[in-house]
């Protein structure tokens, strides 16, 4: 105590200058998961980005530096971008601290702890729920990988389009970091007020439902585009074939057994199916669909394409009659 | 003054550092002990060959995607199968197919979510890996992407290794700071968590290409016809898990709707119509939709966000 009076004495009031915050971002920006781990998962990053805040409010004294890197080295998860906001409150929590205001140590603790949830919560859901599928729908579109190179199973005959993974790449990183460089510095600059009301006035439920429209558009478009099922039945009524998958399935809606399929993993995954375990599942059911004697109509078993059960256009090339289909 | 929690995983450390090491060993091993069983065997000529430089080339970029040093941006850039393809590509000489076959793979990882420290698969290592195998050994769409499904798996087992030994990391940090030591606990932010990660990043992925990835690509090919009928089958089926993944995030509440209008837009129109498209009346709709719901808006993500936060306060409980 007597030291931070004296220290007050000399010195006058002890502030964050804006290089510190600057620094302390940057530290948080790059470090964040550099020594990510299951004891305290964040602990030591958020200690490190601290560094440059314990350096000029207790620097020099190392019994106020001890506290304060102990103080921060507690279990702390949050999301990397918008959690940055945590960082900002409680730099100005520390400034107040060390300018001789009431706030001990609990009370940084506790806000910390009782926000990295609620952020963690919302910037996952925001930026690796929604922003980063998005940009990565967008890339891989215009990559150009499409119905007809799946349809064929072989990506040689089509040129990639490298614009996509750049153009990926390039929104991607600028969307991170003005998201988190904005939290960071309104959580100092703001404090607790600033995420009580942006909590409250109900912004980030309305960014996340506006969101989750734009997001559900493209995940229904994208399931059009990219997941493929066809069954290769046929059944015979008196002299006429019926083509399960081109006579009656795409007769009722076009594409029905894809969208089927990704509302049914969609369920799978809500019941608490392991996504690796389903994509497991669903390998093994497509190569058992893919043997020859697994097939209903003995002419699949002599295709040199591979067709089968589940694929009646085989991975070489469609027959001429279903490419009018228009799928 | 508060007591720190220092109880993690003793007691089960040590059994998951010598999985982690055995496991590591099998994938440089397996590779190393068939290449020298059949090394009688002619490749075929259409295999590419990888050079140990193009191999390191490709282990660095493994670690850089999981490493700190690209402003943290590694995770959202090329911890992405669509990312790390382009940058295979280069590395072998055939970036736009490098991208086609990065695209592919991503498909799988499109709702990929990390939260509280658990990943289900890797997709870093599915597209780095991944990529390789298939160029080098000019694979097709479905077989690319089942291989990458068990590649996935096996990044699992890297992350789990990071995870649990950066742990003892913590403590040097702890150890540190009751000395009032800044330096050490930056130290035991970067320098010997970064020096573990390259290990177990850039060396197995290095000797595991350098090695393995021309002749996984040839046993590929060397399968019945039926079997790659089978993988390509797969590579249409398997998006929809990533798909999905991404709706247990966002497919609910009164934005479910609008899942159905993107899909039959797509239908109708053939696929002729690019995503960007889609996006922009995507926009214009999400407006509309907010400014007529006004006040009565309910998150619709608030489910999965509150379940994430309780997820995380049981695994915090667990640490205690």
């Amino acid at each position: 105590m007597s030291a931070s009076e004296s220290a007050a004495k000399t010195s006058g009031e002890k502030r964050i200058t804006r290089k510190d915050l600057f620094i302390s971002y940057v530290i948080w920006t790059f470090f964040s998961h550099s020594n990510y781990n299951y004891e305290r998962l964040q602990a030591s990053a958020f200690a490190h980005a601290m560094t440059p805040v314990i350096k000029r409010l207790y620097g020099g004294d190392k019994e106020q530096t001890r506290e304060a890197l102990q103080r921060h080295l507690v279990f702390f998860n949050t999301a990397p971008d918008i959690g940055g906001v945590i960082h900002g409150i409680t730099i100005a929590m520390e400034e107040q601290k060390a300018n001789g205001e009431d706030v001990t140590d609990n009370a940084i603790t506790s806000t910390k702890t009782g926000l990295m949830g609620p952020m963690a919560g919302i910037g996952d859901t925001i930026s690796q729920g929604i922003i980063t599928p998005l940009l990565l729908a967008l890339g891989i579109s215009i990559t150009g990988l499409g119905t007809e190179a799946q349809k064929t199973g072989d990506l040689t005959g089509i040129t990639g389009n490298v614009l996509g993974p750049i153009l990926y790449f390039i929104l991607a990183s600028i969307a991170t970091i003005a998201i988190g460089y904005f939290f960071y510095t309104q959580g100092y600059k703001q404090g607790r007020s600033f995420v009580t009301t942006v909590l409250k006035s109900g912004l980030m439920d309305k960014v996340i439902m506006g969101a989750s429209v734009l997001g559900n558009i493209v995940l229904g478009a994208l399931t059009a585009q990219f997941v493929m099922v066809y069954v290769g039945w046929t059944v015979n009524i008196g002299d006429t074939t019926v083509r399960i998958q081109q006579d009656v399935l795409d007769k009722i809606l076009p594409g029905l057994l894809p969208l089927g399929l990704v509302i049914l993993t969609w369920w799978l995954l809500m019941k608490g199916f392991h996504p690796i375990k389903l994509l497991l599942v669903y390998v093994v059911v497509c190569i058992l669909g893919a043997i020859p004697f697994m097939g209903p109509q003995p002419q699949y078993i002599t295709d040199a394409c591979g067709s089968s059960i589940l694929q009646p256009y085989g991975p070489c090339q469609p027959p001429a009659d279903t490419s009018t289909d228009g799928e | 003054m508060f007591k720190k929690q220092r109880v993690g995983l003793q007691l089960s450390r040590q059994a998951k550092i010598a999985l982690t090491i055995s496991t590591m060993l099998v994938i440089i091993g397996i590779p190393t002990a068939v290449q020298s069983m059949t090394l009688t065997e002619t490749a075929p000529s259409e295999s590419v060959t990888i050079s140990l430089f193009q191999s390191i080339l490709i282990g660095l970029g493994y670690y850089l995607s999981q490493g700190p040093w690209l402003a943290g941006l590694g995770f959202v850039t090329l911890y992405r199968p669509l990312v790390a393809g382009l940058f295979v590509g280069l590395i072998l000489g055939d970036p736009a197919q490098g991208a086609l076959l990065g695209a592919a793979i991503n498909l799988i990882y499109l709702g990929f979510i990390s939260a509280g420290g658990a990943i289900p698969g890797d997709p870093g290592l599915a597209g780095w890996v991944g990529t390789t195998i298939a160029l080098a050994g000019n694979l097709n769409y479905g077989a690319a992407l089942a291989l990458a499904v068990p590649i996935g798996l096996l990044g699992t087992v890297i992350w789990n290794a990071r995870m649990t030994v950066d742990a003892a990391f913590m403590h040097m940090a702890d150890r540190a700071a009751d000395k009032a030591d800044i330096g050490g606990v930056v130290r035991a932010n970067i320098l010997y968590p970064q020096i573990w990660l390259f290990l177990i990043t850039f060396v197995p992925v290095t000797i595991a290409v350098y090695l393995g990835a021309s002749f996984i690509g040839d046993v590929i090919n060397g399968f019945p016809v039926w079997l790659l009928g089978g993988l390509a089958i797969a590579g249409g089926v398997l998006p929809a898990i990533g798909i999905a993944m991404n709706m247990k995030f966002i497919f609910m509440g009164t934005a479910i709707p609008y899942f159905f209008v993107g899909y039959l837009v797509m239908v109708v129109l053939g696929n002729q119509v690019s995503i960007m498209v889609l996006a922009v009346i995507g926009v214009a709709l999400a407006f509309l939709h907010v400014a007529f719901l006004g006040d009565r808006v309910k998150t619709a993500a608030k489910p999965e966000s509150a379940k994430l936060t309780k997820a995380k306060a049981q695994e915090k409980e667990a640490t205690r």
